[in-house]
């Protein structure tokens, strides 16, 4: 009797393990995703402009050296502003004149003119014939122009620079008829 | 009046055999019933509710917090984010092990050099192994809890020469969907 039922019993087993087989019995499996969102990167960017209106390639047009002569000077003013989303530093990295073709004259203006940068809270001190007090980030020759990080810049912060050219009063008479193209590049770095 | 008698006990005694013939006479039976309860399977689920935190970890931060939505990575940054997924498993033989999935797709091209994804699970219950970083196993039934941490991390690298093109700014890492695996496991 007692071989009867173990066998019925290992019978059932087998039953079972053999229907377990064929249906679709698996082990178990849960699963689940997790969302954090995107994030993303934020960007760099610095422009120059007038105040109303503001470009990575700006024309500078305001500082108009027609009338520039010995021991006179000309200057406006130049907001740089942060257009990214990152706090950023700005310098300037050098200064030319882009004049093509470059005539003797315009190379000799170009050599004897002298740059000077400096920040100020209103546009008006930096009219044609005020003169600034405010201290100079920059005071020199055109070759070699270059200040390094003058200040922060929030992300949609601006800064009002006044940007001077100077001829000496003492200039070579071969500068006389010269023509300058101020070029001013200028740098942001990430703070 | 005596054979008539007769003839009627007669009959009687027929029905009364016949009726006793035609009646619930049976051979004995009897029944019971044996009780062995009832069996309920066991479960194994995960649950992935628990709302998870950011965290900036990056050098000179002013504050740890970050805000996906409004915070935004620039170079040197490495922000985490972590969340606790619960497991529940029961069964007296349960086993399984937890697997946490990859986000390789993540980072877009123009990143891909400079932003690393690195995902983990790190278990502080001592009834979970942690096998390499993305793996946690169990020996037997219960509630585990089991915290997961993604980490990006912006390449500081050099300062360069060049302006850094505009394409590789303001670019989504999408860490939308980090699947999370828990299986049972048999031997």
């Amino acid at each position: 009797m007692r071989k009867i039922l173990m066998s019925a019993v290992a019978a059932a087993v087998l039953v079972v393990l053999f229907a377990s087989a064929q249906g679709t019995a698996a082990l178990w499996r849960a699963e689940e995703t997790l969302k954090p969102g995107t994030i993303t990167t934020g960007t760099l960017s610095l422009a120059v402009g007038n105040g109303s209106w503001a470009s990575a390639d700006f024309p500078f047009e305001a500082l108009d050296t027609q009338t520039l002569g010995p021991g006179r000077f000309v200057q406006a003013p130049l907001t740089i502003s942060n257009t990214g989303t990152t706090t950023l530093g700005y310098s300037l990295v050098g200064a030319a004149s882009a004049t093509t073709p470059q005539s003797a004259a315009d190379a000799a203006l170009a050599a004897a003119v002298v740059l000077s940068v400096h920040v100020t809270d209103d546009s008006a001190a930096c009219a044609a014939d005020a003169s600034s007090p405010d201290p100079s980030l920059y005071e020199g020759s055109l070759a070699g122009a270059a200040f390094a990080e003058a200040g922060d810049l929030q992300p949609g912060e601006g800064e009002l620079l006044c940007v001077r050219v100077a001829l000496p009063a003492n200039a070579s008479p071969d500068a006389a008829g010269g023509k300058l193209q101020l070029v001013l590049t200028w740098r942001g770095d990430q703070r | 009046m005596k054979k008539i008698t007769k003839a009627a006990v007669a009959a009687g005694a027929a029905a009364a055999l016949m009726l006793g013939g035609a009646g619930s006479l049976a051979l004995w039976n009897d029944s019971k019933t044996v009780d062995a309860g009832t069996v309920t399977t066991g479960h194994l689920t995960l649950d992935a509710t628990a709302a998870g935190t950011w965290t900036d970890m990056s050098i000179g931060a002013g504050t740890t917090a970050f805000v996906p939505g409004t915070d935004h990575l620039v170079p040197g940054d490495t922000v985490v984010y972590s969340q606790t997924v619960t497991i529940a498993a029961d069964g007296k033989n349960l086993r399984g092990a937890l697997t946490v999935g990859a986000l390789d797709a993540a980072v877009p091209e123009a990143l891909a050099e400079d932003v690393t994804v690195t995902i983990a699970a790190a278990p502080t219950d001592p009834k979970l192994t942690l096998i390499g970083s993305n793996e946690v196993s169990f020996a037997e039934p219960g509630s585990y809890e089991v915290p997961v941490t993604i980490t990006v991390l912006f390449a500081k690298g050099v300062l360069g020469t060049v302006p850094t093109p505009a394409a590789e700014m303001g670019a989504d890492i999408d860490l939308t969907a980090l699947t999370l695996t828990l299986n049972q496991v048999r031997p």
